[in-house]
């Protein structure tokens, strides 16, 4: 697409930048994979334009992982049918219908032969702006330096299994451009200024806060610990002011009412703004949903993504946001009759 | 049309640090804060003269800065992409002297904005001039602590002060926590022997601020070290504290655990 037409609307420093652009539905967005900055145009002159593509793909590299976590989501029998050089290709076309990142997940992406090898050809061959979540005990300073400048961001997760506080300095001591993805359940939520002052100490700057999606009734939060929680994102919120980013995951939809927010989504986005594509090539909306379409290239995922984009399906999962109250009762625990229905 | 900008992923990492230097006397301390005061306030001076250069972004050294290098013969910023010496980063005017603060033996230097390189050169400016440098900082593996003894009136004033330091409504881990005066709730660990009181080390640590009620949250202003010290040792004189004997320690940021 060409942005000329678009660029005399930018202000004229951020004219240069290595924009790509990602038409939306009556709006354009302009993406810069090395700074992260989007740009969304709206008015008049972009009225016509119609999203052609997700702008995140969410690709499990690998089903294989060095960890056996209890509460890990992921289905152990799962194959791991991607190769380097078949998920460059994948990429590669991906790039070509429009994506514009790429976040890979597993398993444990740092198992996939050639990894490092894969992420600079990647950067080198495609447009893509390439995330990884990591639970990091693999990493080594070697690595980050290696890859430095090649990725948008890492994420590490916050288990009790991956010694992540080795993890955080890790990425400090190298300058990495990191986040942390912490799972809010009822047991963490006492404990979350603190841990949360603790992590800000050790360096990190952008906090994505999960929600637990699952059957589990000890893992959801009930309805006043969301409020509680809500009540403490908006303090965290004032208080670190622009020292720090903090990000809600997309499940948690509107449970948490007055929190300041950068856009008002009604929608999580699942099967239209990304698309989950897992280790043994299937597609499915998001991660947890129940429906999983095999696919043999990307013709076919982008068959799947225009017939499926807007049909908005809800996962049958407790904590999907597009569930009645997220399929939770007050209490937290999954309300059956909702997930029946929408399993049907 | 309108416009809308954001970033969709974290930024590059940046941080801010504390560098505590040790004196054998409050004369070298004293010597030595002036000296820094004056390094910062002529790359201060440089900067004002020429607003159009930007300390961020790790530019070449000014000539203040060259100066310095060669007269004390120490190693300077490093940029970590290039290897080349560059300007410090966060000096960007004369004002930046209030960075440099002291306390009886002690020079305390604090930057309030995002540097990319640290608490160098300032960390062999200390040892040059006759100190033992402490830091503490994102940039840095240690936090600061200071191990401190001093001796009470008595055996039963001793333990009174223990209680009343640990007597804080810190929910959260309050066995490892004490609340200095007029501070906010820090890690720390004290017990006594005798009349004497040993804090086996306590942090001055803005970033370890806590929930002082469990109800009102704030990342503290930071409360400049000198501060903290003199608030301490006021207390601890008005109890009747003597004896007092301090020095700073680092400790491993992992002795913390949430």
């Amino acid at each position: 697409m060409d942005i000329a037409p678009y660029l005399p609307f930018l202000p004229p420093e951020l004219r240069p930048l290595a924009w790509r652009a990602h038409p939306l539905d009556g709006k354009l967005l302009l993406f810069e994979r090395d700074s992260g900055l989007n740009l969304l145009l709206e008015g008049e002159e972009t009225a016509h334009l119609t999203r052609t593509a997700p702008r995140t793909l969410l690709i499990a590299v690998t089903n294989v992982c060095n960890l056996t976590c209890h509460f890990c989501y992921r289905d152990l029998k799962l194959a791991s049918s991607w190769t380097a050089d078949t998920l460059l290709e994948f990429c590669r076309e991906a790039a070509e219908w429009g994506v514009l990142e790429v976040a890979f997940g597993g398993g444990e992406p740092m198992l996939l032969k050639g990894w490092e090898r894969f992420i600079h050809d990647l950067y080198a061959e495609t447009p893509l702006c390439i995330n990884f979540t990591t639970n990091g005990m693999l990493l080594t300073d070697a690595f980050l330096q290696n890859i430095a400048g090649k990725y948008g961001n890492i994420r590490v997760s916050l288990y009790d299994t991956n010694d992540w506080e080795h993890t955080i300095r890790r990425f400090a001591a190298n300058r990495a451009r990191f986040g942390v993805n912490w799972l809010i359940t009822p047991e963490e939520l006492p404990r979350l200024e603190v841990m949360f002052l603790n992590l800000l100490g050790m360096g990190v700057r952008d906090f994505l806060l999960l929600s637990y999606k699952g059957s589990d009734p000890a893992l959801h939060l009930s309805r006043a610990q969301v409020d509680q929680l809500a009540a403490l994102v908006n303090k965290l919120h004032a208080a670190v002011k622009d020292l720090a980013t903090l990000k809600l995951d997309v499940c948690w939809g509107d449970a948490l009412g007055g929190v300041p927010r950068l856009f008002d989504l009604s929608d999580c986005g699942a099967g239209d703004e990304f698309l989950s594509i897992t280790s043994d090539k299937q597609i499915k909306p998001c991660s947890f949903h129940h429906h999983a379409i095999p696919f043999n290239t990307l013709s076919d995922v982008r068959a799947y993504w225009e017939k499926q984009r807007t049909r908005r399906q809800a996962a049958a999962i407790a904590g999907c946001a597009r569930l009645p109250n997220r399929a939770l009762t007050e209490k937290g625990t999954p309300h059956d009759e909702t997930l029946h229905l929408a399993a049907v | 049309m309108k416009l809308s900008i954001w970033q969709q992923f974290s930024s590059n990492h940046s941080a801010s640090f504390t560098l505590v230097g040790e004196f054998e006397t409050i004369e070298q301390a004293n010597t030595a804060a002036e000296e820094l005061r004056k390094l910062i306030r002529e790359i201060g001076a440089w900067r004002e003269a020429h607003p159009d250069t930007h300390p961020s972004d790790l530019e070449p050294l000014t000539p203040p800065e060259e100066a310095a290098r060669e007269r004390f013969g120490i190693p300077w910023c490093i940029n970590p992409s290039t290897g080349e010496p560059v300007s410090i980063d966060w000096i960007y005017r004369q004002a930046d002297v209030n960075m440099v603060g002291s306390f009886e033996k002690c020079v305390i230097v604090s930057n309030d904005a995002d540097t990319s390189i640290g608490h160098v050169p300032f960390d062999a400016l200390i040892r040059v001039l006759g100190g033992i440098p402490f830091m503490n900082g994102e940039l840095s593996d240690q936090m600061l602590a200071i191990r401190l003894t001093c001796t009470a009136p008595n055996e039963e004033k001793a333990s009174w002060i223990v209680r009343e330091l640990k007597s804080s409504p810190q929910a959260y881990e309050p066995d490892k926590m004490l609340t200095l005066p007029g501070l906010e709730p820090v890690y720390g660990a004290v017990h006594t022997e005798g009349s004497r009181l040993v804090f086996d080390y306590f942090h001055l640590d803005a970033y370890m601020f806590v929930v002082p009620d469990g109800k009102t949250f704030k990342v503290a202003e930071a409360i400049p070290i000198e501060q903290q010290l003199e608030r301490m040792m006021k207390y601890l004189t008005e109890h009747g504290c003597t004896e007092i004997a301090y020095h700073f320690i680092e400790k491993p940021w992992s002795d913390v655990e949430v």
